[in-house]
């Protein structure tokens, strides 16, 4: 699905991104997870052709995505959503961007995702995690089949994000789209992928590839097992070493 | 809601019927001379003569003040737009454009006099002017203002230029836009009489140097208050405008 291939980037004198090779299969969900500063912004832009590398190639379903827009769907940290538009315009964005609106299907999403109530709502009068809920859903209907998602959780509160960590886990299990998942939260990490890429920093590069064991569909009583401890303490020794 | 409307509007409507109330005692106290100073009661009554002849001065008026007011704010729009999707033309043009803003353009009327006559166009491009800057700026404004995450979105997404515009730039400066065109309102009134002086056939700013010529003051009140109903009218018309172009946003919240 997704492929890269030695992609190095650098800044002026700064090299930001060494040799990073990764690889995201089909409906496989993978977590970036690696200090602030460690280039992960600048991963997502190269794959979104905002940027361009000095040396790589990127692939996605076997096509050349170098340097190439519009072939990834996108959720940032913010939920940047369109204040003048309802949450159904909203969701809609993606697929208006790509040509055709699907109505009826981002409406049953929206209920399913138990958005039902706000549909026609304005994203002035949701919450943060009820904007983080829209901004997901926005990217899971646009048409492209990989998501980019870029901390989508860092600015909610504790007790909000544990719930939306099962929310998205309950809606993506249904739809099993690609997602490559940037994080600093080893727990989500853990708790939502199935594969963890771990990187350094100055120049990020790949430490460690970690495959996560556990079992779908997942609920919140993993994040207290024993083997859910273990692992995070044996990433924490990976990331430390 | 009426209630409160009421509650709210009392106090400076208190006000003014005690400052009429003053303005007529006083010229009657001191008899000050009618061509000097009228009492609101003599504005009145000259009202009452005059408004039935004054619809033509009306009409004339209020149709160039409005046209003047399209077209300059077509082509505020229009060269906002055209600034800001060509950053070497805005770059090179912009500063001009800042620096014309700060001039009176009601100077630049004797000029347009002699090159065009006493016909309506150097009125409706004395108009026009008035009206292009103060909504130029403001799409301009409201146009590079747009916020960057929005931005960054769109570009993840794949939108091309001309979406990056018409999908976000331009409904993200609608505000910035409406108050532009609130300034522009106004000034096309004022723009649109003071034209008037120049010289034309009909219009307020006509009956008003006619009207100051033969010292009939009160006439002259009468014509103020007539321009002061017009530009109000147009202030409220555009907020009405407003109100329902941008009924999405929260009050005192900009996101």
């Amino acid at each position: 699905m997704l492929e890269l291939h030695n992609v190095s980037k650098s800044f002026g004198q700064k090299q930001v991104l060494q040799e990073i090779s990764l690889h995201v299969a089909d409906g496989e969900f993978v977590s970036l997870i690696g200090p602030s500063g460690s280039g992960k912004s600048t991963l997502f832009n190269l794959i979104g052709g905002l940027l361009g590398p000095d040396a790589g190639d990127i692939y996605l379903n076997g096509e050349e995505i170098t340097n190439k827009r519009g072939f990834i769907s996108y959720m940032p940290q913010q939920a940047s959503l369109f204040p003048w538009k309802t949450i159904l315009e909203n969701v809609l964005l993606g697929q208006e961007l790509q040509g055709k609106k699907d109505y009826t299907r981002a409406e049953a999403m929206l209920e399913r995702a138990g958005l039902g109530g706000v549909i026609h709502a304005y994203p002035h009068e949701l919450s943060g995690g009820m904007k983080q809920r829209v901004a997901f859903i926005r990217a899971l209907l646009s048409p492209q089949s990989l998501m980019l998602l870029d901390e989508p959780f860092s600015a909610l509160d504790e007790f909000t994000r544990t719930d939306m960590q099962k929310w998205l886990l309950s809606i993506w299990e249904d739809y099993e789209q690609s997602i490559l998942f940037i994080t600093h939260s080893i727990d989500e990490a853990l708790f939502l992928s199935d594969k963890i890429i771990i990187l350094s920093v100055n120049p990020a590069e790949i430490k460690d590839v970690i495959k996560v064991p556990f079992k779908r569909p997942r609920d919140g009583d993993l994040l207290l097992s024993e083997e859910f401890l273990q692992w995070k303490k044996k990433i924490i020794d990976v990331i430390q070493f | 809601m009426k209630t409160s409307l009421l509650k709210r509007i009392w106090r400076p409507f208190l006000a003014i019927l005690i400052f009429l109330g003053l303005w007529e005692v006083a010229t009657r106290l001191f008899s000050i001379e009618e061509w000097l100073l009228p009492a609101p009661s003599d504005i009145v009554m000259e009202a009452r003569n005059v408004i039935p002849t004054f619809s033509p001065h009306l009409g004339s008026t209020v149709t160039l003040s409005v046209s003047g007011f399209l077209i300059g704010t077509t082509v505020g729009l229009g060269v906002a737009t055209i600034l800001h999707l060509m950053p070497r033309v805005r770059e090179t043009f912009f500063p001009f454009i800042i620096i014309s803003q700060n001039m009176p353009i009601i100077v630049l009327a004797p000029l347009l006099v002699i090159w065009f006559g006493f016909n309506a166009l150097p009125k409706l491009i004395i108009i026009t002017l008035a009206c292009f800057f103060p909504i130029a700026v403001s799409a301009l404004g409201g146009f590079t203002q747009t916020n960057r995450e929005l931005v960054h979105y769109m570009k993840m997404m794949g939108a091309n230029k001309a979406q990056l515009f018409w999908k976000l730039e331009l409904p993200h400066a609608v505000p910035s836009i409406f108050s532009g065109l609130k300034i522009a309102g106004t000034y096309s009134v004022m723009a649109a009489v003071v034209s008037e002086w120049l010289g034309a056939q009909k219009g307020i700013g006509v009956f008003m140097t006619l009207a100051a010529s033969s010292y009939r003051t009160s006439r002259v009140f009468v014509a103020i208050i007539v321009a002061m109903v017009i530009s109000l009218a147009f202030y409220g018309l555009i907020l009405l405008l407003e109100k329902f172009f941008i009924r999405w946003q929260q009050k005192g919240e900009n996101a």
